[in-house]
């Protein structure tokens, strides 16, 4: 199936997506849901990202290409013998084809990593792999996007990664992904940067989410970013568009704004 | 006025304190809200922490012996207001039990805060705005791990294990901020004391520091910093936080039992 969340009505809504077109639910797919009668074209609908005020976590150095790149540009990073998770700022989601937007002092080194995202389906603790197979609701696509400076010289990760509208998501759930089949490709302003097989992990989601949940309790609705593969992508300037299409789940498109706040 | 959430046969719903009563109010004080007939004494009632599913930001470091004693241990002084996150995963409430996972290292350490509450969201706050935006103030526990700290690339297991961020026991909103003081207790043991005023950022500068990045949003909250150092807590021992005006956050540690392996 295919989820989506749209814009309905003056408020938001979540849809099932049959061909091209969406049926508007009352209740969401992490509880209990009714299909509605109406229908709203796909093609017209403003599609928000696919999740509401998920906890939001997300590991990384998890591809060959992106950790060799990530380690040769930073001795504080090495490879993790066992799986792990960071947070993401709820905050900072966005919705596909929505404008990311860098604050005025930013420094002029952003850069963005497409990542397949795991959308967990259950109320869940103590894991064991099979266990966090089922507890996996489907998959969307994310943009991690990242300045440089900010991630590495701020004392901590804050603003580095979870400036509002950094985590765009979408621009739908499938939940019948083939993951051993599933690529990834990441284009810049229309030019292929990066392409490969979803699947070429160190840490598949079970691993990370039997690690998350030997402390943590994930809920429904609650998302995990997989990392992302290949060199850097450039630093991006304003009006830079950048594409993350998986084989299965849309592509998730999205426009860099530079903003021009007078503070 | 002194606001709660408290367990009903309905499920959770906030409350006014009034004496040693609860009213029981329909909505939240982050929106709107409704008094009801229904009360209920204030000794009775099981208290939950008195926010729901915040975005829930941090500032460490905050106050001066806890920056010495830091510093001691290798860490330096951030320069500037800065912020981090926490979990909502991990958000517990007075008098509940802090459970410390059988795996994690014998050096868990406690820190007991003030905490700002935010009543009005927005964006790029002014200094009036930010302090208009403060709703109240109630009192945390940044309970910490600290060799999965220092080990793990960024804070998951080491500060967001499930049930290791008390909050609670209510929101006071006229809170002599001057005349404030935090009293932590250990075993009964007073270990520390200060006045919460004594901060080195001020809540109303670090509101305006995120807001420059982040929207924030009614219901969301900001744990202050703690002073002092803790010692490695152990099986049963007691921590109460005591802040004038804001009651006492009581909670005892428990080590979790070695689970038997399946699957």
């Amino acid at each position: 199936m295919r989820w989506c969340r749209f814009e309905h009505k003056n408020a938001s809504s979540f849809g099932i997506i049959e061909d091209d077109k969406i049926i508007p639910v009352a209740g969401s797919p992490f509880g209990s849901y009714e299909r509605l009668k109406t229908r709203v074209s796909l093609a017209r609908a403003k599609l928000l990202a696919p999740v509401d005020k998920p906890i939001f976590y997300a590991t990384s150095r998890n591809y060959r290409k992106n950790l060799q790149d990530s380690i040769g540009r930073s001795n504080r990073i090495f490879a993790m013998a066992e799986p792990w998770a960071g947070y993401r700022a709820a905050s900072a989601i966005t919705g596909p084809d929505a404008d990311v937007v860098i604050p005025s002092d930013c420094p002029d080194d952003v850069y963005f990593q497409g990542e397949i995202v795991v959308v967990i389906g259950k109320k869940a603790r103590h894991l064991t792999h099979d266990g966090a197979r089922d507890a996996i609701f489907g998959y969307t696509i994310g943009n991690d996007v990242t300045c440089d400076t900010w991630a590495t010289t701020d004392t901590r990760s804050w603003r580095g990664k979870n400036v509002d509208t950094w985590k765009p998501l979408g621009p739908w759930i499938e939940t019948e992904l083939d993951v051993d089949k599933a690529m990834c490709r990441v284009r810049y302003n229309g030019q292929e940067l990066v392409g490969w097989n979803i699947n070429q992990w160190y840490f598949s989601p079970a691993d990370v989410l039997v690690a998350i949940t030997r402390y943590i309790t994930v809920n429904p609705g609650d998302i995990l970013m997989m990392g992302t593969e290949g060199v850097r992508s450039p630093y991006v300037k304003h009006g830079d568009q950048v594409e993350v299409e998986v084989s299965g789940l849309g592509t998730l498109r999205n426009r860099f704004v530079k903003s021009v706040d007078w503070y | 006025m002194r606001w709660c959430r408290f367990e009903t046969e309905d499920g959770p719903s906030f409350g006014l304190i009034e004496a040693d009563t609860i009213v029981q109010v329909d909505g939240s004080p982050f929106s709107e809200f409704k008094r009801m007939r229904k009360k209920r004494p204030l000794k009775e009632a099981k208290l939950l922490a008195p926010v729901d599913n915040p975005a829930f930001y941090v500032i460490g470091r905050n106050y001066i012996g806890h920056v010495e004693g830091r510093a001691r241990a290798g860490a330096p002084m951030p320069p500037a207001p800065w912020a981090w996150w926490r979990s909502a995963s991990a958000i517990a409430s007075t008098d509940s039990d802090i459970i410390i996972p059988a795996d994690c290292p014998d050096d868990v350490e406690y820190e007991c805060e003030p905490i700002a509450v935010i009543g009005k969201g927005g964006k790029n706050f002014t200094r009036r705005e930010a302090q208009d935006a403060i709703f109240g103030y109630t009192i945390g526990n940044d309970v910490t791990a600290m060799s999965w700290a220092r080990s793990d690339p960024g804070p998951w297991r080491s500060k967001n294990c499930d049930t290791w961020k008390p909050v609670g026991p209510w929101i006071e909103t006229d809170l002599d901020v001057e005349a404030a003081v935090c009293t932590v207790l250990y075993n009964g043991v007073e270990q520390v004391r200060w006045h919460i005023n004594n901060w080195i950022y001020h809540p109303v500068d670090v509101l305006i520091t995120i807001s420059r990045y982040m929207t924030l949003c009614p219901g969301d909250i900001l744990m202050l910093g703690a002073e002092g150092m803790s010692p490695f807590v152990q099986h049963n021992d007691v921590v109460e936080a005591t802040i004038s005006g804001l009651g006492t956050l009581r909670n005892r540690f428990v080590r979790e039992q070695p689970r038997a392996q399946t699957g």
